[in-house]
């Protein structure tokens, strides 16, 4: 279970401690005296706090017992007081994996994941700088936490703050009597990452990828990325408020969806069938809402999102851009119950629909998922146990992710679990079936 | 003659003194008990000012005798009748910016309001308020002894006086509470509840809990009681569980009454965005 490196993996291990000697540097002058010696004013070191969380994760698959990732991840905070009720926030993470499965010929990865200024002026927050910013109730699922595009080089098994990908961002909060309104200007046009061809995780299914004909002549054309900081930049707010018991929002984004639409073009030659698919980000508005409240044991929660301008793909060859344009509700439907002690069962129900469905486009018009969530607390909160499993009821498919965790300390955490696949291989869960897994690893933390 | 009247007198005093004391405790023998709904209210009506500010050191120690250290920084404040509470955590770093808040609403028929901020998910997440017996966060308190603390929920419990002792020196009624029926009994978790209350500042000292069948579950303790701000204030809870050897302490230091504590401390954004 302990993450012990062989020779082939020094130069890897290397580079990350490396990374972290540097990183702990910088941070190290950021911490340095800003006055004299001697003057009692504070230095940043004084006003610092360091904290670093250091993961080591082994998995195997079940399948032929080989290792799919054995990986190392280090990330320092450092969260620096500059002012009253004012901070800056840095979060670094340096990642190595010595196999090579999920991001082929990307060993390490050293990237600076966040870093900003949260400050008060009067009584709003300004939250400026790469940074996440999480909308919405649901577990596992997305409805309105799309406001930063997802790292999906390990489909949807990361922590979602793990996966999330932080945008430079500016973000605003202002009280207006009870009612919070939350501003975004996102002028950072980053968008989701796809696990590569070839990666455990590399999309397949055809409610992904279109199929094309056999014998056809494919060409992928470069994606045509947006480009324009402030034209293209994304905008949104939250209106947020507690009323009679029920937490409430209404959301409004205008985006560029992130993940690209596959516009086609077929042409007929001599040659043969000749496809040409040209990748290209299209804006859309979202438009939604979340709620909770509380009833006895449960916990009702909830979230509803509506994308005008979705791109479908169509396997309908006459069709002349390949897509289909669409508006996609999407909602989801949470219970919480803790009717037992220091245990959670929680069920969500998740359905998306197309308000403009045609035949032939990759896929239903409306699909729908379902989740369980077992959750248990033993040995005052040293010891969890939780079982997630998730079904997709149109495809026939799902997984379901068992794990146990506990506290060694609270700076050592040890934990192994299982991720297993199952279903149609057409399907989002199915088509990754042979990568079923058991993982286990220890986080560090101090 | 000077020294036979100081003998008469001293004598005098003596008598005196002494039939004092016997009138005072044929009174005291005769005059009944109060009755445990009105220490409950008495423990209740104990000023503990509009608002508080603390430091709050938690020791989680399990029956090995290993040790856990949160530091913790919290805040209550009355709005009206209504009771908010809010506890940031600060160190260590697994559980650093994890914040609990909770709205504690007098209608004895209104639920009350819980949320918990979990930064791995970076989420405020709603809690079931019914979820009350369940523990808080790995200590040996429950929601409900987080929420109440010194004060006590009048309607949950029927209360009696069964006699008055010492704690340390300190006078106290021992009152015994029992849950009004099981289904409040299940959501404490406690089949009993035996307190002992301060006759002179109307705080607990001490507690035994039983759980529903019975068998001495926890018992708590709450020590160094001094005034702070001219409020009667424990400086230290101490509570071991019977069942599973486990031990929780909290110390308080940096208490501060009624000095301006925000309005907005108490909200889903605070608890957010952290100290």
């Amino acid at each position: 279970m302990i993450f012990l490196p062989n020779g082939q993996y020094v130069a890897a291990y290397s580079l990350v401690l490396t990374s972290l000697v540097l990183s702990s540097l910088v941070l190290s002058s950021l911490a340095s005296p800003v006055v004299n010696a001697g003057e009692a004013k504070e230095s940043l070191l004084d006003k610092s706090t360091l904290n670093t969380r250091i993961e080591s994760e082994w998995a195997v698959l079940t399948e032929d017992g080989s290792t799919q990732k054995l990986q190392l991840m280090i990330e320092p905070e450092l969260e620096t007081e500059v002012g009253e009720d004012s901070s800056i926030t840095t979060i670094v993470r340096l990642r190595t994996d010595a196999e090579d499965n999920l991001s082929p010929g990307d060993h390490s990865q050293a990237e600076l994941r966040e870093f900003y200024l949260d400050a008060t002026v009067s009584d709003s927050i300004v939250i400026l700088g790469k940074q996440q910013v999480v909308w919405g109730k649901s577990d596992g699922l997305k409805v309105l936490d799309i406001v930063n595009p997802q790292d999906f080089r390990e489909f949807i098994l990361d922590d979602f703050d793990q996966s999330r990908i932080p945008l430079w961002t500016v973000n605003t909060e202002i009280p207006i009597n009870d009612i919070i309104l939350q501003l975004l200007l996102i002028p950072d046009q980053t968008y989701n990452e796809f696990a590569t061809t070839g990666s455990s995780y590399a999309f397949t299914s055809p409610l992904v990828i279109p199929t094309t004909p056999p014998g056809a002549n494919v060409t992928i054309n470069s994606t045509i990325e947006p480009d324009e900081v402030l034209q293209d930049a994304d905008a949104g707010f939250r209106l947020s408020t507690f009323t009679h018991g029920w937490d409430l929002t209404f959301n409004y984004l205008y985006h560029y969806d992130d993940t690209p639409v596959l516009f086609r073009t077929i042409g007929i030659t001599t040659n043969g069938v000749n496809i040409n698919i040209n990748p290209k980000y299209k804006r859309t508005h979202l438009i939604g809402g979340t709620f909770s409240n509380t009833f006895g044991d449960l916990t009702l929660r909830g979230e509803v999102g509506y994308l005008t301008d979705k791109y479908i793909s169509t396997t309908k060859p006459t069709d002349t851009d390949g897509v289909v344009k669409t508006g996609e509700l999407k909602y989801v439907l949470g219970f919480d119950w803790y009717g037992f002690t220091d245990t959670l069962l929680s069920t969500q129900v998740f359905q998306t629909f197309l308000d403009n469905y045609k035949k032939g486009m990759i896929r239903e018009e409306l699909n729908t998922q379902i989740t369980f969530l077992f959750k248990q607390d033993y040995m005052n909160e040293t010891l969890h146990s939780e079982v997630l499993f998730l079904h997709d009821i149109d495809y026939e498919d799902g997984m379901v992710r068992p794990k146990l965790t506990f506290e060694y300390s609270d700076e050592i955490n040890i934990y192994a679990g299982a991720d297993v696949f199952y279903g149609n291989k057409d399907g989002l869960f199915g088509e990754f079936k042979d990568t079923d897994r058991f993982v286990s690893g220890v986080v560090i933390g101090f | 003659m000077k020294h036979k009247e100081d003998i008469t007198m001293h004598k005098l005093k003596l008598l005196t003194t002494a039939l004092l004391l016997i009138t005072t405790q044929a009174v005291t023998a005769n005059t009944p008990l109060p009755t445990g709904e009105q220490i409950a209210k008495n423990i209740n009506a104990r000023n503990e000012g509009v608002s508080q500010s603390r430091n709050m050191q938690m020791i989680l120690t399990d029956k090995r005798g290993k040790e856990r250290i949160r530091e913790t920084i919290a805040y209550r404040k009355y709005f009206g009748d209504e009771k908010r509470t809010v506890i940031h955590y600060l160190t260590p770093r697994n559980v650093k910016k994890t914040a609990f808040l909770t709205y504690d609403y007098p209608e004895a028929d209104k639920d009350d309001d819980q949320w918990l901020y979990l930064p791995a998910m970076r989420k405020v997440r709603r809690i079931s308020a019914s979820d009350r017996g369940d523990y808080f966060l790995g200590t040996d308190f429950t929601y409900e002894d987080i929420k109440k603390e010194s004060k006590v929920t009048l309607e949950d419990y029927t209360r009696k006086t069964l006699n008055e002792e010492e704690i340390n020196g300190h006078p106290t009624y021992v009152i015994e509470a029992i849950p009004v029926n099981a289904e409040t009994a299940e959501e404490l978790g406690y089949g009993k509840v035996i307190q002992w209350v301060d006759k002179n500042i109307w705080m607990t000292r001490k507690s035994d809990f039983y759980d529903t069948r019975g068998k001495l579950l926890k018992t708590t303790l709450f020590k160094d009681i001094k005034q702070v701000d001219a409020i009667w204030t424990a400086h230290r809870l101490e509570v071991n569980n019977h069942k599973t050897g486990h031990k929780t302490v909290f110390n308080f230091s940096e208490i501060v009454y009624d000095k301006e504590v925000r309005d907005d401390f108490f909200t889903q954004r605070a608890i957010r965005r952290g100290l």
